[in-house]
């Protein structure tokens, strides 16, 4: 008998996504809610007869194939009560006459991207694909997501059941999604990606654990996109090394009381050199081919930070240039921000000074309080300390957050640092 | 030995659905409690769905299970012990104590 704490991690959460995704992929996403309680009363059924006698051999075809007579069961309790139409009679059929041990290979198919690809849909916003992604593909329950999103649990309800609704009305399945439409939204989907990996990274009060968990998730969906994804390998490569490249940074970014730590005062060797050695084999994939997105462009900045053992040999001449690749290619505010920043790390506070002031009004309403940071940041390695104490109280007035105001106040009062 | 019946009682307003990654969490629990106490228990019982009916002598019936004060009738297992002292000591274990549910011990007449 196996010991039912020997599962592996998340075992349960993996094999939910991955059994929504299957049976979607059969029975349609019309029946997403009644396939979803399938799943979730295949593991309630699991709870009580593995704890009795043991983990099977094959847990996920255990899983599936109990999920699956659930569901059909529902399905035809629904049939007696409201007819159905023929197709969905037909696949009830076919279901029971199939030998469910065919489709419970541990393999884990490409159904759970699939089903990420159906809610990139231009229709659905992308609060609401997060929160679709995170519930329906990632196996996260709906307090986990509403805590680790920072949002509460009515809200994170709120934009899943707007997803789903959403998928209803556009009435795309996962059968019909063919490759014109997975090509139209690839983008799409490699940036909801990148937004998920960034809600789980941006330091903040929430769960520590869960929010790694959410970057984890992210991670594990852009592999899943470059092992089934046969086109724009290189991009989804770039995208890949550059959250691993990020996530090497995940334990040092903030400290034991949960405060930011700037990465020029993060201990180093914290960083996770395995995630850091296998994006450098994804920035090779990701530079064979003449693609350039901005996922190439950032991951070879984040680079830079990574290679160097400290701060002062940050190479900076380098990373100006990246930031001017990317202002050119994609341009946006952060990247105007960065780029000004590093410019007055290459060429000294001064010539930082007039880049921050030369970034337009409107740009810069929304960089704040950062963009007051950078401009105090500057004034202080001038040494002018009037005028750096100054702009770092307009960025405190400003912070939306205590979380920031902390952070903008041990910058006032410790002398060192800067924005990035 | 005597068999003693555990009757798991869960508050009427569940806490939204467990997460998958909780309900690995209750497995695990129920594991381990099943592995220490297996000898003791004689059927492991299983969980009640929320619905029910209630039939009340005159014939009338009623939609939903009976609920007493704020608990309603979620699971049951039955156990053997020498005596109270040791069925309560196996139920202080159960998991379900552990997540906030309550347990009421009855010994079996042996009827039957």
């Amino acid at each position: 008998m196996n010991d039912p704490s020997q599962l592996v991690e998340h075992f349960f959460r993996h094999q939910y996504g991955r059994l929504v995704a299957m049976l979607t992929r059969s029975f349609g996403v019309r029946n997403l809610e009644i396939i979803e309680d399938s799943a979730q009363t295949a593991m309630s059924k699991a709870i009580i007869h593995w704890s009795k006698s043991g983990i099977p051999k094959e847990p996920n075809a255990w899983l599936f194939r109990t999920a699956s007579n659930v569901l059909v069961d529902q399905l035809r309790r629904q049939k007696w009560e409201t007819p159905l139409d023929a197709a969905l009679t037909d696949k009830i059929d076919l279901s029971s006459n199939q030998n469910p041990e065919q489709d419970c290979s541990d393999e884990v198919g490409d159904e759970p991207l699939r089903l990420l690809f159906l809610c990139c849909h231009s229709s659905i916003p992308v609060e609401s694909r997060l929160a679709f992604a995170l519930k329906t593909i990632g196996g996260f329950g709906t307090s986990e997501i509403a805590s680790a999103l920072l949002i509460s649990n009515a809200n994170a309800e709120k934009r899943i059941t707007r997803a789903k609704e959403k998928l209803r009305e556009l009435g795309e399945d996962i059968a019909l999604l063919d490759s014109q439409m997975m090509e139209d939204r690839i983008d799409a989907v490699r940036s909801t990606i990148y937004l998920l990996f960034n809600e789980g990274f941006a330091a903040s009060s929430g769960r520590e654990n869960l929010r790694r968990d959410v970057c984890d998730e992210a991670i594990r969906l852009a592999r899943m996109l470059i092992r089934f994804c046969k086109f724009e390998h290189a991009t989804s490569s770039a995208l890949l090394a550059l959250m691993l490249l990020h996530s090497s940074r995940f334990d040092s970014r903030v400290d034991t009381q949960g405060a930011i730590v700037l990465l020029e005062d993060q201990d180093r060797s914290k960083w996770n050199w395995h995630a850091i050695r296998e994006a450098m084999d994804c920035m090779m994939i990701a530079t064979q081919g003449s693609a350039l997105s901005r996922y190439h462009v950032e991951s070879a900045i984040a680079w830079e930070h990574c290679r160097v053992l400290s701060f002062e040999e940050t190479n900076w001449e380098k990373i100006v240039e990246y930031y001017r690749i990317l202002d050119r290619e994609f341009p946006g505010p952060m990247v105007s921000l960065n780029a000004a920043i590093s410019l007055g790390y290459r060429d000294g506070p001064e010539v930082g000074l007039s880049a921050l002031t030369a970034i337009n009004p409107v740009v810069r309403s929304k960089l704040r309080p950062w963009w007051d940071c950078a401009m105090a940041d500057a004034y202080r390695r001038m040494g002018k300390n009037a005028e750096a104490i100054a702009h770092w109280h307009d960025a405190r007035v400003l912070a939306s957050n205590s979380q920031q105001q902390e952070l903008i106040d041990r910058r006032m009062t410790s002398s060192k640092g800067s924005c990035l | 030995m005597a068999k003693f019946l555990l009757v798991y009682r869960d508050e009427v307003e569940p806490k939204s659905q467990p997460s998958p990654e909780e309900m690995q969490g209750f497995l695990a629990m129920w594991g381990e409690w099943f592995q220490k106490f297996g000898g003791k228990i004689v059927d492991g019982g299983d969980a009640l769905l929320p619905t029910g009916r209630v039939l009340k002598a005159g014939g009338e019936v009623s939609n939903g299970p009976y609920v007493e004060a704020k608990e309603m009738l979620g699971g049951y297992s039955v156990v053997q012990a020498e005596h109270y002292e040791e069925a309560v000591a196996i139920a202080k274990e159960c998991p379900i104590c552990k997540v906030g549910g309550m347990i009421e011990i009855r010994e079996f007449a042996g009827y039957n």
